[in-house]
């Protein structure tokens, strides 16, 4: 991944930059006091950059002009206390208040929770995101997933709570593991890179468009489109689904898509939930039509304590957290730091999301036919919004 | 034979129709062999106790009592390449018997199994698994397995393949500890650092993960105690692909209980089948495996392909392809026992 490649720039650099620019920019921080990225943030000394005021409510920043000075948002929500269903909102109001703004970075990869209607209708906006800075974490958590099952880990763990010791005969996952990627993006081109290196597996990608970068030539041993879904699915042991979650791409996962897996195949989630129909998965677990599961993500989080998700044995449960490593806010940081350079100094943006033409203008996977978001998504933000003002 | 019925590769070999160049005797234990008439006609013994209902521990005196009683017994062949385990007196002394092992046919899946659990703790999946039995939903923030610190005590044909396989998957610092200096060249490329027994206590206080993979001999026998897990990090993991009886367990048990190291992958037991009352399958935070993470049908496939090459040898009077050299064995097993 570039992620790796980039440094931290050094302060000769910086005091280049700032010389060119003269003058701080305002910028906007929508997370919580004590979050751990703005420590590092601060840490960093990227603060000697701008202005930053933090922006931790709704009533905040109702209670704002009408006109602020912010150019530009960075959006540090995940792991902080501003509730999901807030942030959408939250960066709404923010947007219609800020006519100087230019620029919206995301912290996290996926930025399906945050959109609004003022970003996706901009015409002046640049909205970029932190592509790759947790794909490590993730493709780790596939391997751990891969070698777990693999290993008949959910047999021998459910042996060992019951006091018995009882040999099986397991599997070999070098050169003996066929591996579809269902969404191959950024973290799907990761996650084979990683499976090719410790497993030898055969991997099966599903992208949007045909379009791959040189790199894919050596990872991929079938590429194919939506179309293409119920071969990969026929053929492999397990099924990763990294999909964003776009309107397109919402609850395509259903029992009759799970029936077209093989019987002894794993699936693994590592995208979003709302691509999943989740009572389909759990019949699906049920009555064995698959053999079982790993999960980071799920319809609802957290998930209720009365999933039936929590009984099952041949479940991985995660609570959305495979992506976040201490490393993973340095990669954040780098990201944002990247980004921030190619801000200032007016050079182009290494990841933007480009809401219009589809989900990632560097490798287009999902295409948006409309710029609005579906109505039935906007009246929920709107409900959430109501309920919460009258407490 | 030295095994049980059930065993893959007995299964495998009777499927080839192997049975068709010798009469054979599928022995499980002492008592069996001492039942029959003495002398036996037998000429060569295939000792393929893994996987079977016979434990390690009895073969040595099965063994013995194979020997003593076969007086036309010019053949043993291992089933795998550590020997070891059948090491019996009158093996040793014998003038006429030649041992033949298993080539190469290293454990790929149990190299696995380090891989697996070294991301599993740094996942602190055993965390979520407990959560998971209490329908409990709490995030933590969770390590990278990359760049991580790994010792591997023992470092043999396993140990080289258990660095090979981190080295490429997470970008492993492997600190080994060897008996004898390496004489491999490329261990330079891939090891951080590659010490003998002195360097132990140095390679405990660095690594995140520690890898046991000592052969059972006198000297190794009970050698990671808790002033050995003393030495490690509390943050550390202890893996076990080796021998059972290297470890105290009761003190291993102390160790996990009392946070003195993070957790544990084990794959041996020093009694196996591990009795139903050990603490250990109470302890969350161990990673339990009924030694079977080498058990897997490619291995057992090149186990019966070793003994098959040699078969060939033995009944068209050939050299044999890999014989143990037991007068150095001999030699060895006696500097061992004199330290």
């Amino acid at each position: 991944s570039d992620v790796y490649k980039r440094q931290v720039s050094t302060q000769s650099t910086w005091d280049f930059i700032m010389e060119k620019i003269g003058s701080k920019f305002k910028l906007a921080i929508m997370t919580s006091k004590g979050h751990p990225m703005l420590k590092k943030i601060l840490a960093s000394k990227l603060d000697t950059y701008f202005d930053y005021d933090i922006v931790e409510s709704l009533d905040q920043v109702k209670a704002m002009p009408t006109a602020t000075e912010y150019n530009a948002i960075f959006v540090l929500t995940v792991a902080s206390a501003i509730p999901f269903p807030m942030v959408p909102v939250i960066l709404q109001e923010l947007i219609v208040r800020s006519p100087k703004l230019t620029w919206v970075h995301s912290m996290s990869a996926g930025v399906d929770y945050m959109l609004c209607e003022a970003l996706i209708k901009s015409k002046t906006i640049t909205f970029t995101n932190a592509r790759g800075a947790y794909d490590r974490s993730l493709c780790e958590y596939v391997l751990l997933s891969i070698l777990y099952f693999t290993k008949k880990m959910h047999i021998l763990q459910k042996n060992k709570a019951e006091h018995k010791y009882q040999m099986l005969l397991v599997d070999n996952a070098w050169d003996n593991t066929k591996v579809g990627i269902i969404g191959y993006g950024s973290i799907g081109r990761n996650t084979a890179k990683l499976l090719k290196q410790s497993i030898n597996a055969k991997i099966y990608a599903i992208k949007a468009t045909p379009t791959t970068k040189p790199e894919d030539k050596d990872l991929i041993d079938f590429l194919g489109q939506e179309k293409d879904i119920p071969y990969v699915l026929s053929e492999v042991d397990y099924v990763i689904n990294i999909l964003p979650y776009t309107p397109r791409t919402k609850h395509v996962f259903t029992l009759s898509v799970f029936k077209q897996m093989k019987p002894t195949a794993i699936y693994i989630n590592i995208g979003r939930g709302a691509t999943v129909v989740e009572t389909d998965l759990i019949e699906a677990l049920n009555t064995k039509v698959i053999a079982g599961a790993s999960l980071d993500v799920f319809e609802k989080e957290p998930l209720p304590s009365t999933s039936p998700l929590f009984d099952m044995d041949n479940v991985l449960i995660s609570p959305h957290t495979m992506g976040y490593t201490m490393h993973g806010w340095d990669y954040c940081l780098s990201a944002f730091e990247a980004e921030l350079k190619n801000y200032v100094e007016k050079t182009p943006f290494t990841n933007t999301v480009n809401l219009e033409k589809g989900y990632q203008s560097s490798s287009i996977t999902v295409s948006y036919t409309h710029l609005t978001l579906p109505t039935s998504d906007l009246v929920q933000i709107s409900v959430v919004a109501v309920s919460l003002k009258k407490k | 034979i030295i095994s049980s019925k059930e065993q893959p590769v007995i299964q495998k070999l009777l499927d080839k129709k192997l049975d068709s160049f010798f009469d054979y005797d599928l022995i499980g234990s002492v008592e069996q062999i001492k039942s029959m008439t003495s002398p036996t006609q037998y000429e060569a013994c295939f000792v393929v106790s893994g996987a079977s209902s016979v434990p390690i521990h009895q073969v040595k005196p099965i063994l013995e009592e194979i020997i003593l009683r076969s007086p036309n017994l010019t053949w043993v062949h291992s089933y795998m390449a550590g020997v070891d385990y059948l090491f019996t007196d009158a093996l040793i002394k014998s003038k006429s018997i030649v041992l033949t092992n298993a080539r190469g046919a290293y454990d790929a899946s149990l190299v696995e199994f380090v891989l697996l659990s070294i991301i599993y703790f740094a996942k602190k999946m055993h965390l979520f698994q407990k959560f998971k039995t209490e329908h409990k939903y709490q995030k933590l923030i969770v390590n990278d397995a990359s760049n991580a610190k790994v010792g591997i005590i023992g470092y043999g044909s396993i140990g080289k393949n258990t660095a090979i396989l981190l080295k490429k998957a997470i970008n492993a610092k492997i600190y080994a500890i060897k008996s004898s200096p390496s004489s491999d060249p490329n261990d330079k490329e891939l090891l951080h650092f590659i010490g003998q027994e002195a360097d132990l206590p140095y390679v405990l206080s660095e690594v995140d993960y520690v890898v046991n993979i000592l052969p059972l001999t006198p000297k190794t026998q009970h050698y990671f105690n808790m002033s050995v897990f003393k030495q490690m990090k509390s943050s550390a993991v202890f893996i076990n692909i080796g021998r059972g009886s290297s470890v105290v367990e009761e003190d291993l048990v102390e160790a996990l209980k009392t946070g003195i190291i993070y957790g544990a992958g084990l794959d041996v037991y020093d009694v196996e089948p591990l009795p139903s009352g050990s603490p250990l399958y109470d302890l969350d935070n161990v990673l339990m495996s009924p030694h079977s993470m080498g058990n897997t049908m490619l291995y057992w496939d090149h186990c019966l392909e070793s003994f098959e090459e040699e078969l060939k040898n033995f009944t068209s009077k050939k050299p044999f392809k890999n014989t143990v050299d037991l007068s150095k064995r001999y030699q060895q097993i006696l500097s061992l026992m004199l330290c």
